[in-house]
């Protein structure tokens, strides 16, 4: 893949090294990514705390094919750390394993990743419960800051009283531990128990998604294109959608990945009903839906006009609701799963706002805010609707940004570097994924921890 | 009046008779000689003259399709003309040669003739046709297989008239027939003939005269520019056209000449019993450059 | 010993003594047809098809499928594309297993395919089948003279210099000016627009008449875009995402201010210019056919099924017929054959090689002397109510590349069909070089 970002690749090379350390400027490092033929886990995982949590902890990386160790090898090269907090009901009692999480840190590899592990603060008993609780992300989320050489650091907020041995809870350490998250870092994710998926003898890990047929809107190019080779990738039989005029990108990409194509206004009337007409009759069910087609049409407020505002409002979230409105219906249950899982696409411009995209920042938080809605419903069927909200990402949309804002964009942020559509594409398959059924009503960034909206 | 056979073993060709004729010609206008006023009375045969598949190969570049194995009729016609032609070019025939002009041919295709077989040509200048820009004589030849009995009607028969400008060998003028008015019809085809068309015809015929051959040796002889060849309209006239058995009769006759390139509208009409008349123009200034009929014999 | 038939007879071929089974369009798609030496002045006649059969493949998910065969044809095609169906189907996302084949019938090509894969799907024979056609005035063949063609050919088989020299020495200049693929008839060597116009003053057609069909068409065509029927039908290529030779401003004002292009011998009379003939055109198309067992096996959606197929061709040479006109013979035909009459017809589908062309086709059809004397019809074949008539445009607005035309009408008119309603009859009419057309009936499913 030719690259988009030339900074980037400057420092990695020698002369930039050298150049880039004497003037005292980033260096960001390259990330670690799933690649086909290399391991998803591999190496020392350390796993500190007391209590059930590191027991079960130890169980689950050994479960995905890494080693647990107790203490950090003198040679490092860990490849993670589960440092858990399970048990915390007093502030004061998180020191003995911070101070040992900080003791490991030198001992890390490139792009090691740290999961703590601790109770959601929303759902504790008292005080000072909740306070130990709400430190264990405050401490994660400075961890991140400091990270280095690619390493991230998310929190793993358990709810619902999960056993971090529950299917929810495995599946969300499994992919914060995983190359898969390389781009996600200083996040809490809440995680309930969720349901344990239906056993498949072999390869579970392998195609998370095989026998599944998902469907993506916006499918022909970047982000949403990304998303599709991902899911194809972990086994989904996929429907790509996207405007007519884009069907000579789409129609290339499905048929190298195997699936169909549907031409498709998302924003026209009876767009709900042509996408669960097309998956009935051609591959008579969907179990995962990804919204991520969406516009951007920036404008100061001051200058916004109405079509601006109505369209990107119309394709961004309008069509999300509607089109999840058909596929929930009770005549829908022929073909779509129960247990359904939805993915918007939100975006940190709707956590933070940016200059110049009131509509868009309204759509995006507009997303994250049917998501938290929608979620009792999926949950009642054992489903699950979540949304990501992506940061500065390398694709078509941002390389049209101005120079200066565009490299400030990626420097600004724990990673200083942008995205890949793949980072955002790992996200959404995890959350489309059984090993997501824990995650309901979340909105998960995948912005290397940007300083925006943080 | 008898008539003398003269028989060659040759058929004549055509380019040593032209420059004969030229010759005579230009002999003829130093000694002020007078030609005689009636026709020689003779009959040339050629015997055993054979149209070669080399002369079918070259129609068909040249000229265009041609259905397997059968000649078609303007071929045998330019492969059999020399006899004619030998006829005209002698000092002793009434009219001059260079400068006759092509009006009318007629002819009679009974038997398919077939490439590479033995033929017996005979040709006979069987009238002197008075008119009124000067003489015109009619040439008969005729084509026999060469073990045909004379009794046979000719495979191939043809009567060609040409007209000697200014040459009055009889009394005789007819008044000048009074122009019909003419309209063009709606075409049915259209033919497009280049500028090399008189000389890719010239290498299939044989047929060397200046007139057809380039704008500049036209011009020499009067002409506004390089002309069809009227055997060459014929050709096209007849092209996918003639029965595979023969057994058809066909006649065309020249107006207004073809300058090359040109372009010919063309209608073919169906008429009764099978018999389709043909008219050629040229489609921008609506003059007539031929009219023609193709019928079944006996039709 | 068993003398039983592994398979019950019903569950046979009709080939091998079962039944005959209905064959059924799919679905289509196709590029956007774009004129002449424009979007598409880079790209090849295999290209072309391969992405029509690729968006296909892609609306239908058939992904390394085994089809039965593909049949496709080009009227203009290089000698190098001597095999061009099979080329595409291998350089397309289909099992390279998929069987092709070529054919050529001028202008209704895509028909030609289309019917007979229709009836190997009957008989039994296969169960799947893609039919289309592409054409492209850009990526025409040109050729040498046939002077230019021997001295070549001589040169090649030339051993010494001298042999060279001497081949090479018969080069003429003349033999050097391309011959580019006449669109003439060779019988005749008029262009279709000049046959076109002979017969377009023959039935007294009006620059009127003709002005007003080329409008609506463009506007219906436009609109069929602008309301998404062409979503399902039309897959973008190479940045094209709509026909470009579509003007959804036209209109009979506009048209009426172009010059007569084709038969100006008729002076004053002359009624066809370049805004009411279709343009030459690059495009191709593709539709999928197959026994209704395969679809549904599939889960693939059933639009039409191709009932009936006819072929005519008239004696134009001496103007006997117009070249354009076999269609008027093929239709009354066909329909006699179902017992069906023009106004049993709920959409027909008259490919408008030229807006004269629709409109002396209805006037043939509505003349009694005619219909009687050169149909055989006890009278008046009738009207065809204009409101059925090409409902979404035709081909003076999307554009005509050659063999790509049928595919287009017969995918068009499949989903036309299928949204009328099961039982909905629809007729396809395409008229072709050499006097030659194909007309067939399809039954909404």
């Amino acid at each position: 893949m030719p690259s988009s970002d030339p900074y980037g690749d400057l420092v990695r090379s020698p002369l930039g090294r050298r150049l880039t350390g004497a003037l005292g400027l980033p260096r960001p490092a390259q990330l670690r990514r799933l690649e086909a033929g290399t391991p998803e886990f591999a190496g020392d995982v350390l796993v500190l705390g007391e209590g059930p949590g590191a027991e079960q902890a130890r169980a689950l990386v050994s479960a995905v094919g890494a080693r647990p160790v107790g203490d950090a090898p003198a040679e490092g090269g860990l490849t993670g750390v589960v440092a858990c907090f399970d048990a915390v009901t007093h502030p004061g009692e998180l020191s003995a394993t911070a101070l040992a999480l900080g003791g490991a840190l030198r001992s890390l590899g490139a792009s090691a990743h740290v999961v703590t592990v601790v109770r959601d603060p929303e759902q504790a008993e008292d005080a000072a419960e909740q306070a130990a609780r709400a430190g264990v992300i405050g401490l994660t989320r400075s961890l991140a800051h400091e990270m280095r050489r690619g390493g991230t650091a998310n929190a793993l907020l358990l709810r619902d009283g999960a056993a971090l041995s529950d299917a929810g809870p495995a599946g969300a350490l499994a992919f914060l531990l995983s190359p898969r998250s390389a781009f996600v870092s200083g996040q809490p994710l809440p995680v309930g128990p969720g349901t344990p998926a239906p056993s498949s003898p072999e390869g579970e890990s392998e195609a998370p998604l095989a026998g599944r047929v998902a469907v993506v809107t916006g499918a022909a190019r970047g982000i949403g294109a990304a998303i599709l080779r991902t899911l194809a990738r972990d086994g989904a039989t996929v429907i790509g959608v996207d405007l007519p005029a884009a069907g000579e990108d789409l129609m290339r990409l499905v048929n190298e990945l195997g699936g169909t194509a549907l031409a498709l206004d998302i924003t026209a009337p009876d767009a709900g009903r042509r996408l669960l007409e097309h998956a009935r009759a051609r591959h008579g069910r969907l179990d995962v839906v990804v919204h991520n087609a969406g516009i951007t049409k920036d404008r100061m407020l001051a200058n916004m006009d109405a079509a601006r505002w109505d369209a990107v409002l119309a394709v961004n979230t309008a069509s999300q609701l509607a089109i999840n409105e058909v596929l929930l219906a009770e005549d829908a249950r022929d073909t779509v799963a129960r247990d359904l899982r939805i993915v918007g696409l939100a975006s940190i411009s709707g956590i933070a706002g940016n200059r110049g995209q009131t509509n868009y920042a309204a759509s995006k938080a507009g997303v994250m805010g049917l998501t938290a809605a929608t979620a009792p419903v999926l949950a009642a069927r054992g489903g699950g609707i979540t949304a990501v909200a992506p940061g500065f990402i390398e694709t078509e949309m941002t390389a049209r940004i101005p120079l200066l804002t565009r490299e400030l964009g990626r420097r600004l942020s724990s990673l200083q570097q942008g995205g890949r559509p793949e980072d955002v594409a790992e996200a959404v398959a995890f959350l489309a994924s059984p090993g997501a059924s824990g995650v309901n009503g979340t909105t998960l960034r995948v912005c290397g921890q940007a300083m925006m909206g943080a | 009046m008898s008539v003398q056979t003269r028989t060659r073993d040759a058929m004549p060709a055509l380019a040593p008779l032209y420059a004969g004729a030229a010759a005579q010609a230009g002999r003829d206008a130093l000694s002020r000689r007078s030609r005689p006023a009636e026709l020689p009375g003779l009959r040339l045969v050629v015997a055993d003259h054979r149209i070669d598949e080399d002369a079918l190969r070259r129609w068909r570049e040249g000229v265009g399709p041609v259905d397997p194995d059968a000649l078609p009729s303007v071929l045998v016609h330019t492969q059999v003309f020399g006899a004619a032609m030998a006829l005209m070019a002698d000092p002793e025939f009434p009219l001059p040669l260079p400068g006759m002009v092509h009006l009318t041919n007629t002819v009679t295709h009974r038997r398919p003739v077939a490439a590479g077989r033995p033929l017996t040509v005979s040709a006979e200048a069987v009238g002197l046709v008075p008119h009124h820009a000067g003489t015109a004589v009619d040439l008969l030849v005729q084509v026999r297989e060469a073990d045909a009995a004379d009794d046979v009607a000719p495979a191939w028969e043809g009567v060609s008239r040409y007209l000697a400008r200014g040459v009055h060998v009889s009394p005789l003028r007819p008044e000048r027939p009074a122009r019909d008015e003419w309209t063009a019809p709606a075409p049915t085809a259209q033919w497009t003939l280049s500028g090399g068309a008189g000389r890719s015809y010239a290498r299939v015929s044989g047929d060397w005269n200046p007139i057809h051959l380039s704008g500049p040796t036209a011009k020499a002889f009067g002409q506004r520019g390089a002309i069809a060849h009227g055997m060459l309209l014929a050709a096209r006239m007849l092209q996918s056209r003639e029965p595979a058995e023969a057994g058809f009769r066909w006649e065309i006759g020249f107006e207004a000449p073809v300058v090359l390139p040109a372009r010919v509208a063309v209608r073919y009409a169906e008429e009764a019993a099978g018999a389709t008349a043909v008219t050629g123009w040229d489609p921008r200034r609506g003059r007539r450059h031929f009219t023609g009929s193709i019928a079944p014999i006996g039709g | 010993m068993s003398t039983e038939p592994r398979t019950p007879a019903t569950d046979r071929p009709a080939l091998a003594g079962g039944a005959l089974r209905p064959a059924v369009v799919v679905g289509s798609n196709r590029i956007p047809f774009a004129r002449a030496h424009t979007a598409y002045r880079e790209v090849t006649n295999q290209e072309m098809l391969t992405a029509a059969i690729d968006g296909l493949v892609a609306r239908f998910g058939l992904q390394g499928e085994r089809l039965g065969q593909v049949t496709a044809g080009a009227v203009l095609k290089h000698p190098r594309d001597f095999n061009l169906t099979r080329e595409c189907v291998m350089g397309s996302a289909l099992s390279s297993e998929t069987p092709a084949a070529d054919v050529q019938v001028a202008c209704a090509t895509g028909m030609e395919a289309i019917g007979t894969l229709a009836d190997k799907i009957r008989l039994g024979r296969i169960d799947s089948a893609i039919g289309g056609g592409v054409d492209s005035i850009s990526d025409s063949p040109v050729s040498y003279t046939d002077g230019a063609r021997r001295v070549l050919f001589d040169l090649n088989a030339a051993k010494t210099l001298k042999d060279r020299v001497r081949a090479v020495s018969r080069l003429r200049p003349g033999h050097l000016v391309p011959q580019p693929a006449g669109a003439g008839e060779p019988r005749t060597g008029m262009s279709m627009g000049e046959h076109q116009a002979l017969t377009t003053h023959e039935w007294g057609i009006t620059r009127q008449a003709q002005d007003e069909l080329a409008a609506a068409s463009h506007q219906r065509l436009a609109a069929a875009y602008d309301a998404g029927v062409m979503d399902d039908l039309v897959t973008p290529f190479r940045g094209l995402t709509r026909d470009n030779n579509l003007r959804p401003d036209s209109s009979v004002e506009k048209l009426a201010k172009l010059k007569p292009a084709f038969g100006r011998h008729l002076g004053d009379e002359a009624t066809m210019t370049a805004g009411n003939s279709t343009p030459l055109t690059d495009g191709a198309s593709a539709v999928l056919l197959s026994s209704e067992g395969w679809a549904a096996e599939r889960g693939l959606p059933v639009l039409a099924e191709v009932v009936d197929v006819e072929n005519a061709a008239v004696d134009f040479v001496d103007g006997r017929d117009g070249l354009l006109m076999a269609p008027v013979y093929a239709v009354p035909r066909l329909l006699d054959r179902h017992g069906l009459t023009l106004q049993d017809l709920d959409f027909v589908e008259i490919h408008e090689a030229f807006a004269g062309t629709v409109l002396a086709t209805l006037a043939a059809w509505e003349d009694e002397s005619f219909c009687r004397e050169r149909l055989g019809l006890s009278g008046a074949l009738g009207s065809v109510d204009r409101a059925k008539l090409n409902v979404h445009g035709s081909s003076l607005a999307a554009g005509h590349p050659f063999a790509a035309t049928g595919g287009r009408v017969v995918g068009l008119l499949s989903q036309t069909l299928h949204q009328a309603g099961e039982g909905s009859l629809g007729l396809v009419s395409v008229c072709a070089a050499g006097g030659q057309g194909i007309v067939a009936l399809l039954r909404g499913r």
